[in-house]
């Protein structure tokens, strides 16, 4: 009888009964290079040359993109909307956007790339496209082209971690599609700090 | 110089026959927006959507607390208020931009024109989160300021509901920001409150008042109003710093 009603509750649960992402996430146990699943870095198709690292932290403000942006400093928040997953990051106060239903209109290429989200049960898959050439996958010159696409697979794992498994599919740059796992831990609180970048970059100064 | 300062900051054409601080400035005011989607809820403590902030003058006009000066209300400067106050119009009138946060693309809280803005609303975090500048202000719900604060831009906000009022309250400041793009200052000391109500049609009106002792001479108030836009739509991914272009910046000239 109890499992008889235990199951009633769970198929009576509302579409919207979705786990709830919102708070503050630091990405943990990344080194400067994106890496595949065995460890290893993703081997580039013949001919592309591994990316000069242009952004520097110290002295740059310019954006650094999806996914680079979760090796940067810093946590970020999720605020978690029926219509929208906002990504609030505190490094430069950059923000990323999952849009759960399509938009109208003609998408420009972006640092951080068009986002669109779904429920799959208790994961978030994230489609993401449209960026532009301006960043790297990572702090270590992975390059990208215009061609990237990303599917991310956010979900909570039973240690109250949220886990974003990526697949990575861009056929200018590299062989074949590969995947990596960035790890997110919760964080007390809903602050963030104000990285204001012009000044952080210009010392003292002013 | 005084004479000069009130054409330099005289409203823009396109709010040349707007008046300051007033919801009749929404009637000859015509967003770039899609098609409507989506009413603003009735519910009047749901202000979460889209919005395009009401233009209004580049300097605030106090609807409690100002001061009259050639035939219009301006804050109350005090003496160190009105120092900084004038210097930044001096060089305008001279034709040297002072380097302000938003120019130089650092957080700001001013009054904000033409700037669409998005409300994100949770039961402990509301995010007022701007196109321009990507400034995301952050409030914090039932909950009280940290006893220790690292100053910034925009301060550290709480809010609560009183009725169907938000009241948010400001401290925190790192007193580099200016309260509009005249120039009027803001110190470290400075504390805001804002309360925050939602008309027919999804208006929010948002009434600050500035207490900073530094600056002013006392409290005053400026209303700003947000005209909703019915629309789940979509931000430019506005990032300052890579579009950064100095070049009509001038030199940083020191406070005086």
């Amino acid at each position: 009888m109890k499992k008889l009603l235990l199951l009633f509750l769970v198929m009576a649960l509302p579409a919207w009964a979705h786990p709830d992402f919102t708070g503050r996430w630091q990405p943990v146990g990344l080194g400067a290079q994106i890496l595949m699943l065995n460890g290893q870095a993703p081997p580039l198709l013949p001919g592309v040359a591994r990316a000069a690292p242009d952004h520097n932290e110290e002295t740059s403000c310019t954006a650094p993109g999806t996914p680079r942006i979760f090796f940067e400093p810093g946590s970020f928040l999720i605020v978690q909307r029926p219509y929208q997953v906002l990504f609030l990051f505190e490094y430069q106060r950059l923000f990323r956007r999952v849009f759960m239903h399509k938009l109208g209109g003609e998408i420009d290429p972006s640092f951080m790339g068009y986002s669109l989200g779904h429920w799959e049960g208790d994961t978030l898959v994230v489609e993401t496209s449209i960026f532009n050439t301006e960043t790297t996958l990572d702090r270590a010159g992975t390059p990208h082209s215009d061609a990237l696409a990303l599917t991310e697979r956010l979900r909570l794992t039973r240690g109250g971690m949220l886990e974003d498994l990526m697949t990575v599919t861009d056929p200018k740059v590299f062989p074949r599609a590969w995947q990596t796992r960035f790890t997110f831990e919760k964080q007390s609180g809903m602050r963030i700090g104000e990285d204001a970048c012009p000044d952080r970059v210009a010392g003292s100064s002013r | 110089m005084v004479a000069g300062w009130l054409g330099a900051f005289a409203p823009t054409a396109a709010c040349a026959a707007t008046p300051a601080n007033s919801l009749d400035s929404w009637k000859s005011f015509t967003p770039q927006t899609p098609p409507a989607v989506a009413p603003a809820s009735n519910d009047p403590r749901d202000i979460e959507g889209m919005y395009m902030v009401v233009p209004v003058d580049q300097l605030i006009h106090p609807i409690t607390g100002g001061v009259s000066f050639k035939g219009t209300i301006i804050p109350p400067f005090s003496a160190a208020g009105a120092k900084l106050f004038w210097y930044r119009i001096a060089a305008h009138n001279q034709g040297v931009v002072v380097p302000d946060p938003n120019s130089l693309c650092d957080p700001s809280w001013r009054i904000r024109l033409n700037s669409r803005a998005q409300v994100l609303q949770t039961p402990r975090l509301i995010v007022f989160w701007y196109e321009e500048n990507h400034d995301a202000r952050l409030i914090q719900m039932n909950d009280r300021h940290p006893t220790k604060l690292k100053p910034s831009y925009l301060g550290d906000s709480v809010g609560h509901w009183q009725g169907n009022t938000l009241v948010v309250d400001t401290i925190g400041f790192n007193g580099k920001d200016w309260l509009d793009f005249a120039g009027s200052p803001e110190s470290a000391k400075a504390h805001l409150v804002e309360r925050i109500t939602k008309g027919p049609g999804g208006w929010i009106t948002d009434i600050t008042t500035v207490d900073d002792p530094v600056m002013y001479t006392h409290p005053f108030s400026y209303a700003e109003h947000w005209f909703y836009q019915p629309v789940d739509g979509d931000f430019d991914e506005e990032v300052c710093e890579n579009n950064r272009d100095t070049s009509g910046i001038g030199p940083l000239v020191p406070p005086p």
